[in-house]
C-alpha cells in the first residue's frame, strides 16, 4: 500500500501539482445478524484503495482507484489533474492553513483481534443473546447484530507528512418488537467500542437483550406525550445527539464560511448558558479513535464552546485559512474514494455537578428522555432548526418519574436551545457505534457523542 | 472485463465444492462537483466492486470487495467458501434463482449522459449558481453538489446465463440562501434523473430562490390539531419511511411489520393505490432485473385501499413456496439483497393544488421538513419537523411558518384522514406521490 501511495504522490508532483496528498485505506467488516432465534445472515466485506487529491492551477482535483497497479494509479493521478484543470477557471483559489507535517503511527487498543476469533463462537453467542430476548409471547421479533470493523488509513503529502492510523471496533446491537392488542413497538440498544473481541467477552449480552425486551413490553403499552414545549432532562446519549445535531453541524467551518450556518460571525458571542462547555476531541474514552484527520492534521482537543461562549469552529486546512482560525484536525472522508470534508469526531459536553435526581427535582411537569430506542437526528443549519427522535422516555411530575411515554420527537432552534440548559450532571459517558455514523454530503463517518445528563428548560416535544 | 470476473468466480466456487455460486460485479465512473458561489472541488473516480454469494450444503457465505484484480477475486471466492463452511445450515434455504432473466426498460441508460465531459458537468453546476442569482441580489448559493454516474452491472449464478445492465444517473442538490437586513433564510432544492435532458434545473432553482426570500420572515404556529396539505415530495419521503420495508416479506415472516396478516384487508382509503414498478420508464430506480437476476415487474401493493401483495426475493418466496416478485435489492455492494420496492408510486387523485387548499380552507401547507425519516414505520407514528410551510387561510397560502413538529398516526392518516390527492405526481428519490391533504395532524411548537 505504501508503495502505491508514494507512486501516486511522485507522479502528481511530476505532472505539475503544486500540492498533492494521497490517502490509502484498507479495511474489513464482519456483520452477523440473528433473528427470532436463528442466524439471519453473515456479511463480510473488504475495501482497499487510494485517493489522490491535488492542487493544480490553485484548484482542487480528486480521483481514486481500487486497482493498485502502475497503470490505474497513473490514470487516477491524471484524472485528478484533469478535473482540476477543467474546473480551475470557475474555482476559488485554494489556500491551505500551514500545519505541522507529522511522521506518526497510532492504533487503537485491541487485545483480541475479532477477525481471528472463530466465527462459530460469534454465531453461538449471537443465537444465545437473541434467544435470551424471547421472554414473552408478546415479543414478536428479536433482531441482534454483532459487528466488527478493522481499518487502516495511511496519508502522505508533498509537505512530507506520513501518518498511519489503525482502528479496530466491535459491537452488538439488539432490538425487540413487542405487541399489545393491535399495537406494535420496537425498542433497541447497542454497545460498541474501539476495542477488540475483549469487549464482546466482557458484557453479559443475555441480560442486555433481555432488558431490551422488558422495556419493549413496557413501551408498547405507553402513551404518546401531549404536544408542546416542556422542560426536559436528557440522558448522556441524548445529550450527545442533541449536541451533534443542534450544534455540531452548525460549528463545521465549511458550513460557516459558506454562510449556511446560524453560527457564522458569532465567535466570542454567548450562544449557550454558562454551564455549557462543548468539546470536539479525537481521543476520548468511549469515542471513535481519531488521532489524526484525513489531511494528516493532529486532532487535538478543540473547545468549541466555553462556559457558554463560542470560541471557534471545527475546520479543515482550507476552511481554517478562509476563516483565519487554526486547523483543528476535522477533515474526514468516509473512505479512499471520497474527498475529505469538515466532520465532527467525538462531540461532547463537559460534566457538571448535578446528580440525576437533582436534575429531575427541577422539573414540575416535563420529561426524562432516554436513548433506548432512539433513532438519530437531522439539522437544517441555515434555518437553524434541528430534530431528533428519542427513545423510551418518562413523564416527570414534581421531580418524580411517573409514567412511560413513547414516540418522543424533539425539536428546537440551534441558537435558543443551549441557552436554556440550566443544570449539567456529573456522570459522563461518550459512545460510538460500529453499526452506523453521521451522514453529510453523501458520506458517512464514524463519530462519538455524549456528555453528562442535562436539564433543558424548553424543548419542543412532538406528540399526538 | 466484468464478464470474465463473474465467470472466474463461478468457476472457482464450484471447483472448491460449492453447490451454488452467485457473482455480482459492477464497474462505473462518478464525476461530481461541490460548489457554493464558485466551484470548491471536483472528483472524477472510477469505481469497481464484486459481491459473492456461495452456498455449501445449505450454508450461505457472503463477501464483497472493491478489487477486481484476478488474485484478489480468487482470494475473495476462497474467503466466501470459508464463511459458508462455518455458517450453520439454513433449513429454509431453497436455492439461488434458477431462472434468471431480464425485461426491457426504457430510459435506464443515456449515451449523452454517459459521455458528458468534465467541462460540461462543471458548467451545469455553474448554471445553478447563475439561476439563483438571476432571481435577486439578496440570494446566493450556500452549498451545492452536482453529480453524474455511469455504471455497468453483471450478475450470474451457477444456474443461468450472464445478465448485464447499464445505468446512468445525474442529479444535483443546492441550498440557496437569502440575506436581508441581518436576517438569513435558506431553502434546499434538488432533482435527479436518468438522463441530463430530463433534469429540471432552471425552474426549480429559481423557485427555490424565491422561496428562500419568502422565509426571511416567518409567523408563529400555535400548538393544536390542524388539517395539513403535504407537498408531494414530502409525502414521498413519508411513504418511503412507512412503506420502504414494511411490505417486505422478511419483515412479514419475522414478525416486525404492522401489515402481518392483512393481505386482502382494507388498510387505507379507497383512493389510496400504491404500486412498486421496477420497469417504470425513466424511473430513478428502474432496472431490467433485480439484484439477484430476476426480472423486475410492476407489483400492485395496495389497490383502492386493499393490501394486495408483499414483496419477495427468491429466499423469502421459497419459504412460502411462491415466486419472487423481482424485488431483491442490494442497498450497498457490501449488503446481501433484501426484498424492497424499486420505484414506489402513489396513484394521483383528482385535485388541482389550489383546490386542495380551498378544500382545507384553514390549516397548514407543509413544503419542506427534516427528520421525517425518524418516523416509526412499525408503530406507525409519523413525526417531522417543518422547516418550510405556509399557513392556509381562507383556502389560500398565507404567511410562511417554520420550526414546529407535525405528528400523528400514519395508519389513521391513510385510512381515514385523507381529504384529497393532487392530480400531479412529484418525486423524492425513487418515490412518486401527489401532494396530499389530510384532515388532522398534531402540531407541537414553542
Amino acid at each position: 500500500m505504501e508503495d502505491a501511495l508514494y507512486l501516486a504522490l511522485n507522479k502528481a508532483l511530476q505532472m505539475g501539482s503544486k500540492y498533492a496528498e494521497v490517502r490509502g485505506h484498507e479495511g474489513s467488516h464482519i456483520y452477523v445478524s440473528f433473528e427470532n432465534g436463528r442466524l439471519r445472515e453473515i456479511e463480510t466485506s473488504s475495501v482497499k484503495g487510494i485517493g489522490v487529491r491535488v492542487i493544480y492551477n490553485d484548484t482542487w482535483g480528486f480521483s481514486s482507484t481500487s486497482m493498485l497497479t502502475n497503470e490505474f494509479i497513473t490514470k487516477a493521478v491524471e484524472n485528478a489533474i484533469s478535473i482540476a484543470k477543467v474546473s480551475s477557471y470557475r474555482s476559488e483559489k485554494v489556500r491551505l492553513r500551514e500545519v505541522k507535517a507529522f511522521d506518526a503511527k497510532a492504533e487503537s487498543v485491541c487485545k483480541i483481534d475479532p477477525f481471528n476469533v472463530d466465527l462459530s463462537e460469534v454465531i453461538k453467542l449471537g443465537i444465545d443473546a437473541n434467544k435470551s430476548a424471547m421472554i414473552s409471547d408478546d415479543i414478536k421479533n428479536t433482531l441482534t447484530s454483532i459487528g466488527f470493523q478493522k481499518s487502516r488509513r495511511l496519508f502522505v503529502s508533498s509537505d512530507g507528512a506520513y501518518v498511519e492510523t489503525a482502528v479496530v471496533m466491535s459491537g452488538l446491537r439488539h432490538s425487540s418488537t413487542a405487541k399489545y392488542m393491535d399495537q406494535l413497538e420496537v425498542v433497541g440498544d447497542s454497545e460498541s467500542k474501539c476495542a477488540g473481541y475483549e469487549l464482546i467477552r466482557s458484557v453479559d449480552w443475555l441480560e442486555f437483550t433481555g432488558e431490551i425486551s422488558k422495556l419493549a413490553l413496557l413501551a408498547v403499552k405507553a402513551k404518546h406525550p401531549p404536544p408542546g414545549t416542556y422542560p426536559v432532562v436528557l440522558d448522556s446519549e441524548m445529550v450527545g445527539l442533541l449536541l451533534h445535531e443542534a450544534f455540531g453541524h452548525a460549528s463545521e467551518a465549511d458550513l460557516v464560511e459558506k454562510g449556511d450556518s446560524v453560527l457564522r460571525g458569532r465567535v466570542g458571542e454567548k450562544i449557550a448558558s454558562e454551564c455549557v462547555t462543548i468539546v470536539d476531541d479525537g481521543l476520548v474514552k468511549g469515542g471513535y479513535f481519531v488521532p489524526f484527520d484525513d489531511e494528516g492534521v493532529r486532532k487535538a482537543r478543540t473547545v468549541v464552546v466555553e462556559n457558554g461562549y463560542l470560541r471557534t469552529y471545527i475546520s479543515s486546512r482550507e476552511t481554517a485559512h478562509r476563516l483565519n482560525i487554526e486547523a483543528t484536525g476535522n477533515a474526514r472522508a468516509e473512505g479512499y474514494s471520497y474527498v475529505p470534508i469538515v466532520r465532527q469526531t467525538n462531540y461532547y459536553m463537559e460534566k457538571g455537578d448535578y446528580s440525576l435526581e437533582e436534575l429531575l427535582e427541577g422539573i414540575k411537569y416535563g420529561f426524562y428522555v432516554t436513548s433506548k430506542g432512539a433513532g438519530g437526528g437531522q439539522v437544517d443549519t441555515g434555518i437553524g432548526s434541528f430534530t431528533f427522535r428519542a427513545g423510551v422516555s418518562y413523564l416527570v411530575e414534581n421531580g418524580e418519574v411517573k409514567e412511560t411515554v413513547r414516540g418522543v420527537a424533539i425539536s428546537g432552534l440551534i441558537l435558543d436551545t443551549l441557552k436554556t440548559v440550566d443544570a449539567v450532571g456529573k456522570d459522563f459517558k461518550v459512545i460510538t457505534s460500529v453499526f452506523g455514523g453521521c451522514g453529510k454530503s453523501g458520506q458517512t463517518v464514524r463519530v462519538g457523542l455524549g456528555g453528562p445528563p442535562i436539564r433543558v428548560r424548553e424543548m419542543i416535544v412532538g406528540g399526538v | 472485463m466484468i464478464e470474465e470476473v463473474v465467470d472466474l468466480v463461478i468457476k472457482r466456487g464450484l471447483e472448491l465444492g460449492a453447490s451454488e455460486v452467485e457473482a455480482y460485479c459492477r464497474v462505473g465512473k462518478v464525476t461530481d462537483v461541490n460548489f457554493d458561489e464558485k466551484v470548491r472541488f471536483a472528483r472524477s473516480s472510477y469505481l469497481s466492486g464484486l459481491a459473492i454469494r456461495l452456498v455449501y450444503n445449505n450454508r450461505v457465505g457472503f463477501y464483497s470487495t472493491h478489487s477486481l484484480d484476478k488474485n484478489e477475486v480468487l482470494g475473495a471466492v476462497e474467503h466466501t467458501f470459508k464463511i459458508a463452511k462455518v455458517a450453520p445450515e439454513d433449513p429454509r434455504w431453497r436455492s439461488l434463482p434458477k431462472e434468471t432473466s431480464s425485461t426491457s426498460v426504457i430510459g435506464t441508460y443515456d449515451k449523452k449522459t454517459a459521455e458528458l465531459d468534465e467541462a460540461t458537468i462543471i458548467d451545469n453546476a455553474i448554471s445553478i449558481i447563475q439561476y439563483a442569482r438571476e432571481v435577486s441580489d439578496k440570494v446566493s448559493v450556500a452549498d451545492g453538489h452536482f453529480s453524474t454516474s455511469v455504471a455497468e452491472v453483471a450478475i450470474k449464478n451457477s444456474y443461468g446465463d450472464l445478465l448485464k445492465r447499464r445505468a446512468t444517473r445525474v442529479g444535483y442538490y443546492v441550498s440557496i440562501k437569502a440575506e436581508d437586513a441581518g436576517k438569513l433564510a435558506t431553502y434546499a432544492t434538488y432533482d435527479s434523473a436518468r438522463c441530463i435532458d430530463r433534469l429540471i434545473v432552471e425552474d426549480r432553482v429559481k423557485a427555490g430562490a424565491r422561496r428562500a426570500l419568502d422565509f426571511l420572515s416567518t409567523a408563529k404556529v400555535e400548538v393544536g390539531k390542524y388539517p395539513i396539505v403535504i407537498h408531494g415530495e414530502v409525502f414521498s419521503d413519508i411513504l418511503s419511511v412507512m412503506f420502504g420495508r414494511t411490505l417486505s416479506a422478511d419483515l412479514i415472516q419475522e414478525g416486525r411489520s404492522p401489515y402481518i396478516g392483512k393481505l386482502n384487508s382494507e388498510i387505507a382509503d379507497v383512493r389510496f393505490t400504491l404500486i412498486d414498478d421496477g420497469t417504470l420508464e425513466f424511473g430513478v430506480d428502474s432496472k431490467e432485473f433485480d439484484d439477484e437476476g430476476v426480472r423486475t415487474r410492476r407489483n400492485v401493493l395496495i389497490e383502492g385501499g386493499i393490501l394486495r401483495t408483499y414483496l419477495y426475493d427468491t429466499y423469502r418466496a421459497g419459504i412460502e413456496n411462491r415466486e419472487s416478485t423481482g424485488s431483491a435489492v442490494k442497498t450497498a455492494l457490501s449488503s446481501l439483497p433484501l426484498p424492497m420496492p424499486h420505484n414506489l408510486i402513489l396513484r394521483p387523485g383528482d385535485y388541482e393544488f389550489d383546490e386542495l387548499l380551498k378544500e382545507v380552507r384553514r390549516g397548514i401547507y407543509v413544503e419542506r421538513v427534516i427528520g421525517e425519516w425518524l418516523s416509526n414505520p412499525i408503530s406507525g407514528l409519523l413525526n417531522a419537523t417543518v422547516t418550510h410551510g405556509y399557513l392556509i387561510e381562507n383556502g389560500e397560502l398565507g404567511s410562511p411558518v417554520s420550526g414546529f413538529i407535525i405528528s400523528g398516526s400514519f395508519f389513521e392518516l391513510i385510512r381515514s384522514s385523507i381529504v384529497g390527492l393532487e392530480k400531479v405526481l412529484h418525486r423524492s428519490g425513487s418515490v412518486y406521490s401527489p401532494s396530499t391533504a389530510v384532515s388532522k395532524l398534531s402540531v407541537s411548537s414553542k
